[in-house]
């Protein structure tokens, strides 16, 4: 998301003009960086600065959310949390890493703690079956196909498929993922490693060559 | 096949090809406009309690905490079909905040009171803020204190409160293999007061209550009468607490998930005796 667009209408709710008076200037919060934005927040905007924020990220939160839950509902629970409270600790952000990594953190620590207790819930509705994976020998569209690989990705540890969703499917680099995760680089490396020769061992096939050109349809409603 | 840490082949090195599999996949799209309108609206919440927090300061009032996630009053609700375990945690965490405060001191160290009464200015900070009604635990919270002045270090120590738990937010990153060292610093370090409700995680769940804590250990099978220390923090990444249990001189620690509750310890490491 471009940082041109113009701020200020994220909170701008009906008689919000909170914080101190004085640092309410909207004009410019476009031109502004994510940590300068940061500051801004820190200091007290009425909240223009972090709805600055919120337009530039959501969407790849958002992303980051569902790749890692595989589950719409999940995914806006966590990342309404994550944003909340990211606007309440943004002083606890020291400026050591991008701020869209920081961000990465909460979100991805957000959605954990949702799968935790989804889990939790689910075992208690007595609902212990697990997804049946489809046999990857058999014929599948595009859109079932996708669905495979979501399943696969699923069954991986969790720590294979954060590492995947970060570096493999949301780009970020090894550095950038091992802030994100709070471990070192070369375990994300390890994980990466590990994580795509499980995937190729759940999907078929050790170059996956079932499941080429998955991005040809548009993304099914409530993936697994 | 195993991968060492330092091995030098780069990440994008993939003869699965899984990693061009799994870049293939098309994104998500934007977030939907309902859910942007939902976070937009919590969002203008939270400013409104920040200005509420900020006028508060201005008028010489203490109300140095931020809002929390126990404070469901500022909060824009997530979606109602999702109730279970969020309702339970809420009702536990808004009934321990207001009716029961800040732990009390029972077997720990008096240097971890600055924690605790972080926890409790928090909630007093939300009744301040009017965000939720009194419970009916508020009157016994006010036994032998100052109510009107809001729950600090002393009121907080005071002796006819104890109730054995003990919540603190200490902000460490702990490790599940290094869990009895983690535990013993716990119990030994000198809390300095500290900013209210650093967690690492969006939500706090139950066991940052007393409530929620003292489930936590029924259910891990610890004697109600052991003294109770929960340092709500993460394990191995992940939001999760360390409790450390006192009973009869014995000390054994434990690292749970912070979903632990009746039926559902959630063990992520543990139990080790400490010394």
């Amino acid at each position: 998301m471009s940082a041109d667009q113009r701020p200020g209408s994220a909170l701008s709710g009906e008689g919000d003009a909170v914080g101190d008076p004085a640092l309410v200037d909207a004009a410019d919060v476009g031109e502004l960086t994510d940590r300068e934005l940061m500051a801004r927040h820190v200091r007290g905007d009425a909240g223009v600065a972090f709805g600055e924020l919120f337009r530039r990220h959501r969407d790849r939160m958002y992303a980051v959310a569902m790749r890692t839950t595989s589950n719409r509902e999940l995914a806006a629970d966590a990342v309404q949390e994550a944003f909340i409270s990211a606007f309440r600790r943004a002083d606890a952000y020291r400026g050591e890493a991008a701020v869209t990594t920081w961000l990465h953190r909460i979100v991805v620590n957000a959605c954990l703690d949702r799968l935790r207790r989804e889990k939790v819930a689910v075992r208690r509705a007595g609902d212990l079956g697990e997804l049946d994976l489809p046999d990857p020998r058999d014929h599948h569209s595009a859109a079932e196909a996708r669905l495979i690989v979501h399943a696969a990705l699923a069954q991986l540890p969790e720590g294979q498929r954060l590492a995947l969703v970060l570096v493999d499917m949301q780009g970020l680099s090894v550095a950038e993922a091992a802030v994100v995760l709070g471990v070192a680089e070369g375990t994300v490396k390890s994980r990466c490693f590990r994580g795509r020769e499980a995937l190729a061992e759940l999907v078929g096939g050790p170059d996956g060559s079932r499941f080429k050109n998955l991005g040809s349809e548009a993304e099914p409603q409530g993936a697994p | 096949m195993t991968h060492l840490h330092d091995d030098p082949t780069p990440v994008e090195h993939d003869p699965t090809g899984m990693r061009d599999l799994l870049a293939s996949l098309p994104d998500p799209g934007p977030m939907p406009e309902d859910l942007v309108a939902r976070i937009t609206a919590a969002l203008a919440e939270e400013s409104r309690a920040a200005q509420a927090s900020f006028t508060a300061k201005k008028a010489g009032r203490v109300v140095d905490a931020p809002p929390t996630t126990l404070d469901a009053g500022n909060v824009v609700p997530l979606r109602p079909h999702r109730p279970t375990l969020r309702h339970l945690g809420v009702a536990a965490a808004v009934v321990t905040a207001i009716g029961l405060g800040g732990a009390a001191l029972g077997a720990w160290p008096s240097s971890l009171t600055g924690p605790i009464a972080a926890l409790s200015e928090a909630s007093s900070a939300d009744s301040e803020a009017g965000a939720a009604p009194a419970a009916p635990g508020a009157d016994e919270s006010s036994k032998g204190g100052d109510a009107e002045a809001g729950a600090g270090v002393s009121d907080l120590s005071a002796t006819d409160r104890l109730d054995g738990v003990t919540i603190v937010m200490s902000g460490a990153e702990h490790s599940s293999d290094a869990l009895a060292a983690a535990a013993s610093a716990l119990v030994t370090t000198t809390y300095p007061a500290v900013t209210p409700l650093t967690a690492e995680a969006p939500g706090i769940g139950p066991i940052a209550t007393a409530i929620g804590a003292r489930t936590c250990a029924d259910a891990l099978g610890i004697s109600p009468d052991a003294g109770i220390l929960v340092d709500v923090s993460e394990v191995d990444g992940a939001p999760a607490a360390v409790l450390i249990a006192t009973d009869g001189g014995a000390r054994t620690a434990y690292a749970v998930s912070r979903s632990c509750t009746t039926g559902s310890p959630m063990l992520i490491a543990g139990p080790i005796a400490l010394p």
